[in-house]
């Protein structure tokens, strides 16, 4: 038997970073599963949903927050959702299913994404040179979410409050969409 | 170029990839007498229009869902978007 355990690593490994009116936090620690709604079974789904977590499912583009586990329901694309929440397990989906008991299809995308969250004063001045989303806050308005792309990378975004973000990011290339950031923070300090 | 999708309103064309021909939906049947015929026309025939085309856009840094855009290949208007998902489950329903 082994006698090592293996070690969490965070995609960027950065935790803090301070610039002049930008903040960036490396977010981790916590589970991304997304989930798609089988044939048929969307009411079902929403009903235990609704039991578990107090929330509607959010239409396409909303994201809605829940007090359970401090889940966030980011709603992509027709019939897919992510779900983002705290967990201290390795097991994301059994977590998830012990309130949606299977109404769901889950895949644990926890490993896959890394997590940055953006705020300051000149947030808006950051993002909105490397992508391509209308970002002002009456079309992008608190609790949205979209995909997108910033340098060729693609984005999940979502608005926490007029000048914070989280972005989603595929691990693969985190260190690529960190340098994107940083590069557009400098470019306007 | 921005396109009005149905779903999450406007959206720069860089978030999409085009296709081409929005005829590519209408696969034609195998089992038809002259389907070699069809299937060569289907394959190989592509309209040029200058002006108005029908054409397929994927919308992979969005939503990942397929797009009919009525584009004016000449000055890039785009008069009408629609879900192709939508398309297809009307012509389905009228067969």
């Amino acid at each position: 038997m082994l006698n090592f355990t293996l070690k969490p690593e965070p995609p960027i490994g950065f935790k803090e970073k301070i610039f002049k009116d930008v903040k960036l936090i490396e977010e981790t620690g916590l589970s991304i599963v997304s989930m798609s709604v089988p044939k048929n079974n969307f009411k079902q789904l929403e009903k235990r949903i609704f039991e578990n977590y107090k929330i509607k499912l959010p239409v396409i583009g909303k994201s809605k927050t829940a007090k359970l586990n401090n889940s966030r329901f980011l709603a992509l694309q027709p019939d897919q959702y992510f779900i983002i929440f705290d967990n201290k397990t390795n097991y994301p989906i059994e977590e998830l299913n012990k309130s949606l008991r299977k109404e769901g299809y889950f895949s644990d995308q926890s490993d896959s994404w890394c997590i940055i969250n953006i705020s300051g004063k000149n947030t808006i001045n950051v993002l909105e040179r490397i992508c391509p989303l209308n970002l002002s806050s009456d079309v992008f308005t608190i609790g949205n979410v979209n995909r997108t792309s910033m340098e060729h990378i693609g984005v999940i975004m979502v608005r926490i409050t007029i000048d914070q973000f989280i972005l989603l990011s595929p691990r693969s290339s985190s260190s690529s969409f960190y340098h994107a950031i940083v590069t557009s923070i400098e470019n306007i300090l | 170029m921005i396109i009005d999708h149905p779903l999450l309103g406007p959206r720069d064309a860089n978030e999409f990839v085009y296709l081409g021909d929005a005829n590519l939906i209408n696969r034609p049947d195998w089992t038809e007498k002259d389907a070699d015929k069809q299937f060569y026309e289907y394959l190989y025939l592509r309209d040029n229009p200058s002006g108005y085309h029908r054409e397929l856009w994927y919308h992979e840094q969005g939503d990942r869902s397929w797009l009919i855009v009525t584009r004016n290949t000449s000055t890039h208007e785009i008069k009408q978007v629609e879900l192709a998902k939508d398309y297809h489950l009307e012509k389905s329903k009228s067969k």
